[in-house]
């Protein structure tokens, strides 16, 4: 049932998940799931209905959610890893936006530093140029001293990215990090995820329900159906009239615009 | 040294003036524990009441005996039975992620209630123990074990914080029922000992159960201050702080752990003395925010000094007759906790 790896993405590195199951209480989710490899530096699309195990995949290989099978980062096989240091290579970012809690950005920032014991560099000073040069990449360094308390739900979510961030990982699993945010912030995250991906060579999953941004941002997309993988390669090879009618239940074409943009025209449900 | 001198600028002058809040928190509790010394059926001056702790050989031997035996233990039980509450509250608060989660709330002082009231309605003996260490030991399986059972009833369900609220409180309505059992079927002698326990009172504190509690908090104090950073990114959400690599329920049972001896301790000691736990983390997350290097102490201390006024308030609202301190607790500090919820006017914090 395993889509074959696009052509020229076959080496070894990258995110691979293999023969991955997780469940929910009794209900089976994910049944022996092949995915991947997910090459570096490539911003792939996890697409599919509610409920298709988009989350419960990106949460069992960001180690959040016991699963069975391996997960292999650079042919390091993650599996076996404890939280803290698997969180050091794979990083899931989850769906809620961080608290308005009474914290700084910055006290934030360190927090997430710390949270599995402190980091390498000890002196303070070193951690807040850590820190700011996060904030700075995310484009909030002006916001460092303020409470998350005060800040919209749009800039919360880039200072949960300078956060993943700041922990350098190797691969940074999106969970749904539009759902909640504006157009103007949808479009400035997404140009931020496809920037630091390439910049920082990452391995990024984004979970989206938005088609078009996959089909126009993404580097590749990995649609899921019934807690498999239907099909995984270039959005526009995925997303198709077939797939969709199969996946998404409606009745679509792909058309492109007058400025080159691709868009999903829907007539209807099936 | 660093590329943004104004921001570390900045963050420093944030710790210092958190610390410096910290400080006078400890001035104000200092003070308070100074007064309620003083005050009392015999005048004397918070000068004498200095020499009597410093210099002993200084004053003569009855005002040496009421501030040691008396004052000293009342004032100082007062102050560390608050800051066991405080930080206990604080660390509940977070964990469960939740504003009106307290030892009280949660059913762990009508559990320590129940153990009590089993203890005095049995008229329960034991030799070679006294019968107050007794009902306080009775009092501390209950709120251990209510702990333990809300834990294991979260567990089972897999079950968010709401779970744990809505199963902390059945457990409250439970227990409530219980004690109200044992008043129904209570004699008039134990009825009396009971009704006195329920209401929270500082009066038995001896120097025995001080240092047990002190050294509890004492012992406890540092494993939750090296909880900090996990602490604080678990306030920023459950996921996040488990994407960030922390391992939630294990800080959360370790912080369950030491909530539960915290509460059940001071349970035991005085009584059910509400409102503390409740009220302190929110003072303290107003006074210097949520990072948990400085909010755990923050509420500690926060806890401390109410408890600790209240204790003095206790003392000098009707001339010669010491009011229960949980009718006070409650009746100074709701008024002051709703003032400090509505000035907020944006809801949760």
């Amino acid at each position: 049932m395993t889509a074959p790896a696009p052509t020229g993405l076959t080496g070894l590195t990258g995110l691979t998940l293999r023969n991955l199951s997780a469940r929910y209480g009794r209900k089976s989710v994910l049944a022996g799931l092949d995915a991947g490899p997910f090459p570096h530096g490539m911003l792939c699309a996890v697409l599919g209905p509610n409920g298709s195990g988009k989350s419960t995949l990106l949460r069992a290989a960001g180690g959040l959610l016991h699963a069975t099978g391996t997960i292999t980062l650079d042919r390091m096989d993650l599996t076996p890893l404890p939280r803290a240091q698997r969180a050091q290579h794979c990083l899931y970012l989850p769906q809620a936006l961080p608290e308005p809690v009474r914290l700084s950005v910055l006290d934030a920032m360190l927090a997430a530093r710390h949270a599995t014991g402190r980091q390498g560099s000890t002196s303070t000073a070193a951690d807040i140029d850590a820190a700011m040069t996060c904030l700075t990449d995310v484009g909030i360094a002006h916001l460092a001293t303020q409470s998350l308390h005060e800040l919209s739900g749009g800039q919360r979510q880039l200072a949960g990215l300078a956060q993943a961030l700041g922990r350098k990982p190797r691969a940074l699993l999106l969970d749904e990090p539009l759902s909640a945010l504006d157009p103007y912030y949808q479009q400035t995250v997404m140009a931020l995820i496809r920037r630091e991906t390439a910049q920082r060579n990452l391995v990024t999953l984004i979970v989206l329900h938005d088609l078009n941004m996959a089909l126009n941002q993404c580097d590749l997309a990995c649609l899921l159906h019934n807690g498999h993988i239907l099909a995984y390669g270039p959005p526009a090879e995925v997303l198709t009239p077939a797939h969709l009618r199969t996946v998404y239940r409606i009745d679509a074409r792909v058309e492109t615009g007058g400025d080159g943009q691709r868009f999903i025209s829907t007539a209807g449900v099936v | 040294m660093t590329h943004h001198p104004a921001i570390a600028r900045t963050y420093q002058n944030a710790l210092r003036h958190r610390s410096l809040v910290l400080a006078g928190l400890s001035g104000v509790l200092a003070l308070s524990v100074l007064l309620d010394c003083a005050v009392g059926p015999a005048e004397l001056s918070p000068a004498t009441i200095l020499r009597a702790v410093f210099a002993p050989t200084g004053v003569d031997e009855q005002t040496g005996l009421i501030v040691w035996q008396i004052r000293l233990p009342y004032a100082l039980m007062a102050a560390c039975v608050g800051a066991a509450l405080g930080l206990a509250g604080a660390e509940m608060q977070t964990i469960l992620a939740n504003p009106l989660a307290s030892p009280f709330t949660l059913g762990l002082s009508a559990a320590g209630a129940f153990g009590a009231s089993l203890a005095i309605v049995l008229d329960w003996h034991m030799e070679h123990v006294p019968d107050m260490w007794l009902t306080a030991g009775s009092a501390f399986v209950c709120a251990a074990l209510s702990v333990w059972l809300l834990d294991i009833l979260v567990r089972l369900r897999q079950g968010g914080t709401g779970t744990v609220i809505l199963c902390g409180v059945a457990l409250v309505f439970s227990f409530q029922a219980l004690v109200a059992l044992m008043q129904f079927v209570a004699n008039e002698d134990a009825l009396q000992n009971l009704v006195f326990w329920t209401l929270g009172s500082l009066t038995r504190a001896t120097w025995g159960t001080l240092g047990l509690l002190s050294g509890a908090l004492a012992c406890i104090l540092p494993f939750s201050l090296r909880a900090s950073w996990p602490l604080t990114t678990l306030r920023m959400g459950e996921d996040r702080a488990a994407s960030l690599g922390v391992d939630v329920p294990r800080l959360r049972r370790a912080a369950l752990l030491r909530i539960s001896l915290l509460c059940a301790l001071a349970v035991a000691f005085v009584g059910v003395i509400g409102f503390i736990g409740l009220v302190a983390p929110h003072i303290a997350r107003r006074l210097v925010g949520e990072d948990h290097r400085f909010y755990l102490p923050a509420s500690m201390l926060s806890g401390a000094c109410i408890l600790s006024l209240a204790a003095l308030v206790a003392r000098v609202l009707v001339p010669g007759v010491v009011v229960p301190t949980g009718i006070v607790t409650a009746l100074v500090g709701i008024p002051f906790f709703l003032v400090i919820v509505l000035r907020r006017g944006e809801g949760l914090p």
